[in-house]
């Protein structure tokens, strides 16, 4: 064996263990280091409008079977009350005339007992908006 | 004898004279872009028969209410609700006629600070 021989047979072994590296898979450790690296540094800020919410929901329950999409689907609003109706067609008359008397205020004492609480905050919300811009001038000893 | 007399009555007066130096207050309402307020002894007591100030509360059943304070000027009226707000509710439950009343509402006319002072340089509401 010549000295030759000996520096080809070594050139080959050491040839052979850098090609054995270039395809060896990746060890688990060397995997997650890369998996982190190749991770986005933004973070998605983009959020769902209330529009996209209700959309995913129809979606959703489209998507269920005929006989779950009942249990699934929201309860309907509860349909405004008599007494609403008659308080909110109450505020548009005075505020059409401008004014907020007394007999106003009675009325609308009387209509607030049979009302919802959403519905009570909802007419009051208008009257004294009205008021507060300025459409709507009391006459009245107090408001209601 | 008439002297000491007279000093012993002077100085028998004293209290009383110095009870009505206290600290008072005229305020009647005020009424700003958001918020309003004044004594109600001092608004009664206004010479116009325009300005109103006050916050009224009913209750019912099942422990729900709705409140409302409001304050009117020649120029206007303002006023702030709530529903099923328990702190307001106590804070207008606390006003007596000697208060003195400062509410503030939002865009939607819903009440946001309702303050009631009660001390003793408001001035009382007369007849």
């Amino acid at each position: 064996v010549t000295a030759r021989g000996v520096l080809a047979l070594a050139l080959a072994a050491g040839g052979g263990f850098l090609a054995g590296l270039a395809v060896r898979p990746p060890s688990p450790r060397e995997a997650i280091v890369e998996s982190r690296l190749e991770r986005p540094l933004v973070t998605c800020t983009a959020t769902l409008s209330p529009g996209d919410v209700e959309a995913l929901k129809q979606a959703v329950v489209a998507a269920l079977p005929p006989d779950r999409r009942a249990e699934a689907a929201p309860a309907p609003p509860a349909a405004d009350s008599a007494a609403a109706a008659s308080a909110a067609a109450l505020v548009d008359e005075a505020i059409t005339a401008g004014e907020w008397t007394d007999e106003h205020a009675a009325r609308l004492r009387g209509l607030l007992a049979g009302m919802r609480a959403d519905e009570r905050a909802a007419i009051l919300s208008t009257l004294t908006v009205s008021l507060n811009d300025g459409r709507l001038r009391s006459r009245a000893r107090g408001i209601f | 004898m008439k002297k000491t007399v007279l000093a012993g009555l002077a100085l028998a007066l004293l209290p009383t004279t110095a009870a009505l130096a206290g600290w008072k207050e005229v305020w009647p309402v005020q009424i700003h872009d958001n918020n309003a307020n004044g004594s109600l002894g001092s608004t009664r007591n206004s010479a116009d028969e325009v300005s109103l100030l006050g916050c009224d509360l009913t209750g019912y059943p099942g422990g729900d209410h709705v409140g409302h304070c409001y304050a009117q000027n020649e120029k206007r009226t303002v006023s702030c609700y709530f529903v099923n707000e328990p702190g307001f509710a106590s804070a207008i439950s606390s006003m007596s006629d000697g208060s003195w009343l400062w509410f503030f509402w939002d865009d939607l006319g819903r009440c946001t600070v309702i303050d009631v002072r009660n001390n003793s340089m408001w001035e009382p509401k007369q007849p």
